[in-house]
């Protein structure tokens, strides 16, 4: 395991385990894409649907999470530290970072995940509770610039990987065609 | 593996749209063209707050 690698060595992306990530982020996105846009009073009926969808997935991630604690299941766990060691490499220019797995998505995908989450719960409880409709509006507002954020890292990220890619491509030919 | 993704977020979301709209035009009685004009409202509006 390298210093910019989060992941324990035993971790084993087996199809099944990458299909149920798929899934997960197949349905949360897909239920807050629904959720967000029937937020009005005559689409009560359809936000609830695509919120307890969004509950029921989170549901299962958590607990998927916590029944396997290591491995591609488990948890985001971001470090400072290795956040930072990787961006300093990125700074510096290091191909090598660049095209590796990127730590800010691990902090990208918890602030999803509580952001997402609390939006989610708070909704539930209004259902019950009004008093907490209020804040449920609230964080429902506060999760999109966090989903646009992560939607924004992830194409820069992808962007970085393709340059880094066409850099190291551009090399391997420098050292074939130099005498 | 991104367009992977975007393909199942995009046949989830649809999925989870008409599950949703089949519960509030069936399950809730409105019928489908009062529901699907609460829906073309709603997304027109782009409004969250209906008070």
């Amino acid at each position: 395991m390298t210093p910019t690698d989060p992941r324990p060595t035993t971790a084993r992306r087996t199809p099944g385990r990458l299909l149920f990530l798929f899934a997960f982020h197949a349905a949360l996105s897909g239920a807050f894409i629904v959720a967000y846009l029937t937020g009005d009073e005559d689409t009560y009926a359809m936000h609830q649907v695509a919120g307890y969808t969004a509950l029921a997935a989170l549901a299962v991630r958590l607990l998927a999470g916590v029944l396997m604690p290591v491995g591609p299941l488990r948890l985001p766990r971001p470090s400072l530290s290795v956040t930072l060691d990787w961006l300093r490499r990125v700074a510096s220019g290091e191909a090598r970072a660049w095209g590796q797995r990127r730590p800010l998505l691990a902090w990208m995908a918890l602030a999803l995940l509580a952001v997402v989450g609390a939006a989610t719960l708070s909704g539930a409880i209004a259902d019950f509770v009004i008093p907490f409709e209020k804040l449920h509006e609230a964080l429902g507002e506060a999760s999109l610039p966090v989903v646009l954020a992560h939607v924004a890292l992830v194409v820069a990220l992808l962007g970085l990987k393709t340059v880094a890619g066409r850099r190291a491509r551009s090399n391997i030919r420098h050292e074939v065609t130099a005498p | 593996m991104i367009r992977r993704m975007l393909t199942h977020t995009a046949a989830a979301t649809l999925v989870i749209a008409v599950a949703a709209f089949a519960f509030q035009a069936l399950a809730g009685g409105e019928g489908v063209a009062r529901t699907a004009g609460s829906l073309a409202t709603a997304i027109a509006g782009g409004d969250h707050d209906a008070d």
